[in-house]
């Protein structure tokens, strides 16, 4: 299949953008941290550095690849995922207690970023291929459900519930939007929090955070409150436009990771209301434009893959947003494209390249000078 | 699929669940082809109340066809897959997704601009708070110098180590520099790394800086230095009870230390420091500054040298008079400057902690008790200078016994008949002493032992001084008089006693004592410290003629055993029994003796006092020989001692001519001498910990009742002259976290728990709340509980530690 038209330039240059600024964000915001790991301020954004350049170059790799190649082996490559999650619980190596990277020679990665993109691909296309019979329980309800099952599973095992909460909603998203009937994913929504809420009461930590965040201050609890405490006492105190560029103070260890998932909290305290609000209108940005690719996707799989890569950014762009501004208790999801952190960002690049490759077909775009907003970045 | 089609449109419509319904009727809506079919005729969402368990039709929906059980068809129902949309052409879902995020957020949006636009103030402040803190910059205290210069009591900067294990990389290099440098084994700091649940991990305390300063080179974020000043006593127990002590946080808590403690503080400093979340400094920001004012440094009229002397003297004559304590002073009487003065048992300062009460007492000046025999030397001095005797007037001895009013008798040692006065103060006669003082009048015999400084505080610059006890005339019994005379009714302290004879060695005039001859402070002004004459208390013509009759003491009377080739010695031994139990004991006896040289132009004064000796008793043969090793090492140094004289006599073979009198045996009634003091003043031990507290007041002579609780010392109460009893607080603040009742005055305890304790001393600072720590590691409990209010003047909170 030809491409109709070049890729949507807006939205290559919006991620783009986001990365380039990403650079001046984790400067910033690693800068103590850095120092703490490996003695220059400068040591983690030169690492950074590799990842954009690495993602600028998957995105546009990915933009090539004609999407139509992927459908016909999704499942070899859900496999290949669970084979990795599989892996990482054998000889991952642990981090803050979790066990959450596997090891690649010189780098490791996340295989549930890896798993996200599979995931979201092979629910495609099993819609795209059971459209006709959709409504069909066992035919075609099921056998994606086992399939994001297994993988959930896995990645509940490590232990990273919001990953494994993640795929279950990038899921139902897609079967959403693919005319799957309500009423089974409202009863195995339903069945899966009950599952889920019993899991949550096994471990204590994830208790305690439930409980920080219901404002149950106790001994155990104070440490995690401590954390959002911590955001709010950044992004008030970068008030209306900040407290200017390279000067957060909120980076020096109050914060945890102030580089990764609470690099929100760091930019609403640098760049203030306006800078952070900003941010997320670039995000609703590139979720309109997903939006739209999917709507004007050719087939069906089109449709259901460019549907489920915005989903899967805009998901972890909007519960990192909620975590950083206290409205959803911490979980350990990065910021799309602007968090320090490789597998992330890179896979979300590569992503970005799919929705690219799609917008390629697409039979009508619409004006994109209409919603573009301005591509500034501070 | 057909079949679940067809099964679903024959089911009676009214059975079907609303709940399942509802969900789709938005795909409904969107009509097309396949929705119309989907539709069945008759199933109608404006009926919702027809639910087959709540609605009318209830009843018919059992009797259904086919004998199905209603649970039977629900699940039926609930796999039959509707005819779908086409997907491709119904975006509805697409939009309701986009709306779904955008209302996620505009959520954040209003958070935000809650957070940061109208809480914004509240939370600067609050960051504000955080990011700074009060830090008090010590000052450094002053240092004291002996009359040449020579360091006796300075700083010396201490170092504690602390791991954070999560913060060190290299665990094995860290672990094998400190085994080198502690000499303890690896496996031991290994041990500590491995627990990463802790931040803040004492392994090392009091660490010296020069043996601190070896670990330099590890650069680990973890390995945390906290350096702190130490009051360091250069010579140990040397000077001890003149020195006294500080507590480890600067404080003056005895004998100099605390005489001139405000001056020796200064003044702290105070800085603003920024700090980061982990509780450490930030490098690289500028921060205002009140600088501290260091304290002064005094200079001490003791001579470091002489000090030891006294000392070494002391201490080997206590050993060999197996005495329970000794005090020795050597001063200077024209000037009133203490040259030294010991006191044995005696106690280490840098290590006062370990001391017991005995030997934190500077008996010198805290303890007062009947000096005997050395008192008829004031009762000579009076005689001559009221005219009433004459050197060579005879006196009865009565052969050694007198019977006085009351049937009390009063003895001497030897039988004499009739003595000369001179020869009187010789052989030490009590009965003619009492004699002596039969011809002075009673308020006139008072009034001069009131200028000799009896009952006086003698203005001696260390702190916890007594002045002994001397009854008014007007309660004087018919016999009190005959007593005083001889040393008994009344008390003295030592230096008391030493002050007195001072005034006959200086000619009459009375000097005050003293220990510091200058201060220097920061900018180096040097306030120098003058003699001050107190007052004439005798002629010098009175105190000359005595003068000679004490040198017969020393060439032909009582203290022979100080006699001393070339240099001419004049003083006075002193044997008193102690009043124990009720009576004069045979056992408990104090030995004095209290000389001065050169006899004819006197510059150094000694005395030397044992009490309750157990090996010989008489001050000749106990405490003589020590005045003789102290005056023979002064002539030594100023190079006045003949050389033969040491050869000449040998110390240990010294024994008096004649043994002196000092035993008295009552039979009547006699006057106690008040015990104790009671309106002296005790330091301010309120707030300190129990042991510091009990330090303290054992160094001024108090005894501290000991209670086993710990705890801090709330209110200390007197009872029975010197005894003390604390009131102690326990850790518990019961009273702190009760209701309080003006919410304005009042600050919210944060929350200090798990905290390693220099984190939370900060944390402590910045909150505005004042910290007592107890134990050391990570912060275990805390009072109050965190939340309570406490008072916003006093916002002390109490952290325990888990170490």
């Amino acid at each position: 299949m030809k491409p109709r038209k070049t890729a949507d330039i807006s939205l290559f240059l919006t991620v783009t953008g986001l990365l380039l600024a990403s650079l001046a964000f984790v400067y910033t915001a690693s800068a103590s941290f850095s120092v703490a790991k490996t003695a220059t301020s400068e040591g983690m954004l030169f690492k950074h550095a590799t990842k954009v350049i690495l993602a600028i170059i998957a995105m546009l790799a990915f933009t090539k690849i004609d999407y139509h190649k992927y459908q016909s082996h999704t499942k070899w490559l859900m496999l290949l995922a669970i084979a990795f999650l599989g892996a990482v619980l054998v000889i991952g190596h642990t981090e803050l207690g979790a066990k959450r990277w596997l090891p690649l020679g010189p780098f490791s990665f996340q295989p549930s970023e890896f798993v996200k993109i599979a995931l979201v691909l092979h629910i495609a296309s099993l819609c795209a291929a059971k459209k006709e019979f959709i409504g069909d329980f066992k035919r075609s309800f099921l056998p994606m459900m086992i399939w994001t099952g297994v993988a959930a599973v896995l990645i509940a095992r490590q232990p990273n519930m919001s990953n494994a909460a993640v795929l279950m909603l990038l899921t139902f998203g897609i079967m959403f939007v693919a005319q799957m009937p309500i009423k089974y994913m409202m009863s195995t929504g339903m069945i899966a929090i009950l599952g889920g809420g019993i899991y949550l009461m096994t471990a204590w930590y994830r208790v305690q955070r439930i409980l920080a965040f219901m404002g149950h201050d106790n001994e155990h609890t104070s440490r995690i409150g401590y954390q959002t405490t911590q955001a709010m006492i950044a992004l008030g105190n970068g008030g209306l436009f900040g407290v200017g560029i390279g000067q957060s103070r909120q980076r020096d260890f109050y914060l945890p990771e102030s580089y990764g998932d609470f690099i929100y909290s760091v930019i609403g305290e640098e760049y203030g209301f306006i800078g952070a609000a900003f941010l997320l209108i670039i995000f609703a940005f590139i979720i309109i434009r997903g939006i739209q690719i999917a709507k004007h996707a050719p087939d069906p799989f089109g449709r259901y893959v460019a549907f489920g890569i915005t989903i899967m950014l805009g998901v972890n762009a909007l519960i990192n947003a909620l975590v950083n501004s206290g409205l959803m208790p911490v979980t350990g999801l990065p910021m799309p494209f602007v968090s320090y952190g490789g597998t992330s960002m890179i896979f979300s690049a590569a992503a970005v390249g799919i929705l690219l490759n799609i917008s390629k077909y697409t039979e009508t775009l619409p004006n994109p000078k209409k919603i573009r907003p301005s591509l500034r970045f501070s | 699929m057909r079949s679940y089609e067809k099964g679903y449109s024959t089911a009676s419509p009214l059975e079907r669940p609303t709940g399942v319904r509802t969900p789709s009727s938005f795909a409904r809506e969107r009509s097309s082809e396949t929705e119309q079919e989907y539709r069945a005729p008759g199933r109608n969402r404006t009926q919702p109340d027809s639910h087959p368990r709540y609605g009318p039709q209830a009843e018919s929906a059992v009797s259904m066809p086919k004998g199905k059980q209603w649970h039977q068809r629900w699940i039926e129902r609930f796999f039959a897959s509707p005819a779908t949309k086409d997907p491709m052409s119904s975006n509805g879902r697409l939009y309701i997704v986009l709306a779904v995020f955008l209302i996620g957020f505009c959520a954040v949006i209003g958070k935000l601009f809650k957070v940061q636009v109208i809480e914004h103030e509240a939370l600067s402040e609050q960051a504000a708070s955080q990011y700074q803190m009060q830090v008090t910059v010590p000052a450094r205290r002053g240092v004291l110098r002996d009359r040449n210069g020579v360091i006796l009591a300075s700083n010396a900067f201490v170092v504690k180590f602390a791991f954070d294990p999560e913060e060190i990389k290299n665990k094995t290099a860290v672990a094998a520099a400190f085994s080198s440098v502690f000499g303890k084994p690896k496996e031991y700091y290994e041990g500590f790394l491995k627990d990463t649940s802790r931040h803040y991990i004492v392994v090392e305390r009091e660490v010296p800086q020069e043996i601190a300063a070896k670990l330099d080179g590890i650069k680990e974020r973890g390995v945390m230095r906290e350096t702190d000043e130490r009051r360091h006593y250069a010579f140990g127990t040397k000077g001890s009870h003149i020195l006294g002590f500080a507590s480890k946080d600067g404080r003056g808590l005895a004998g100099l230390e605390l005489y001139y403690d405000k001056m020796l503080r200064g003044t702290d400093g105070v800085s603003i420091m920024q700090r980061d979340g982990k509780g450490f400094r930030r490098p690289d920001v500028d921060y205002d500054q009140v600088p501290p004012t260091n304290g002064d440094d005094l200079t001490l009229t003791i001579d470091e040298g002489l000090q030891a002397v006294t000392e070494n003297a002391l201490r080997a004559g206590v050993e060999r008079a197996n005495a329970e304590a000794g005090i020795a002073i050597v001063l200077n009487p024209r000037t009133g400057e203490i040259l030294s003065l010991a006191n044995m048992p005696d106690f280490n300062p840098n290590d006062f902690f370990s001391a017991s009460n005995d030997m934190l007492r500077n008996r010198a000046i805290t303890d007062a008790f009947e000096p005997g025999s050395t008192m008829k030397v004031l009762t000579a001095a009076i005689a001559l200078n009221e005219g009433a005797w004459k050197p060579e007037d005879k006196i009865d001895a009565q052969g050694g016994t007198w019977v006085i009013e009351g049937g009390a008798k009063i003895k001497d040692t030897h039988e004499y008949g009739v003595l000369t006065f001179r020869q009187a103060l010789e052989k030490s006669s009590n009965v003619c002493f009492a004699k002596i003082s039969d011809k002075l009048e009673r308020r006139r015999f008072y009034k001069y032992m009131r200028d000799f400084g009896m009952s006086v505080l003698s203005g001696i610059d260390l702190p916890g001084e007594i002045k002994g006890s001397l009854h008014k005339p007007d309660k004087w019994s018919v016999n009190s008089k005959r007593y005083v005379a001889f040393g008994y009714e009344m008390t003295a302290t030592p230096i008391q006693l030493a002050m007195a004879y001072a005034t006959i060695a200086n000619f009459g005039v009375m000097m005050k004592p003293y220990i510091i001859s200058k201060r220097t402070n920061i900018k180096g002004e040097v306030t120098e410290i003058h003699p001050q004459e107190i007052r004439r208390v005798v002629s010098e013509e009175s105190a000359k003629t005595l003068i000679d009759i004490m040198r017969g003491v020393v060439d032909s009377g009582t203290g022979t055993s100080t006699k001393i080739k070339g240099i001419h010695i004049a003083g006075k031994t002193g044997t008193a029994q102690q009043y124990v139990g009720g009576h004069y004991s045979k056992e408990h006896y104090t030995s004095s003796f209290i000389g001065f040289f050169p006899a004819e132009k006197p510059e150094y004064e000694i005395l030397v006092i044992m009490r309750s000796p157990k090996n010989g008793y008489y001050g000749g043969t106990v405490s003589a020989p020590v005045f003789k090793e102290i005056a023979m090492s002064i002539l030594e140094q100023s190079g006045k001692l003949a050389p033969d004289a040491r050869a000449q006599m040998p110390l240990a073979s010294t024994t008096p001519a004649i043994e002196e009198g000092g035993a008295i045996e009552i039979e009547g009634t006699i006057l106690r001498p008040r015990e104790r003091d009671d309106d002296r003043e005790m330091p301010d031990v309120r707030g300190l910990t129990q042991d510091v507290a009990r330090s303290t007041l054992a160094a001024q002579g108090f005894i501290v009742l000991k209670s086993a609780q710990n705890g801090i010392v709330e209110r200390a109460t007197r009872f029975g002259g010197d005894s003390v009893r604390f009131i102690l607080r326990a850790p518990a603040l019961d009273e702190e976290t009760e209701k309080p009742k003006g919410e304005s005055q009042l600050v919210e305890v944060p929350d200090f728990r798990h905290m390693p304790m220099a984190r939370a001393m900060k944390f402590g600072a910045a909150s505005n709340v004042r910290i007592r720590l107890i134990g050391e590691g990570n912060v275990e409990k805390q009072l109050p509980e965190p939340g309570a209010k406490v008072d916003a003047k006093n916002p002390i909170v109490t952290l325990f530690g888990d170490e």
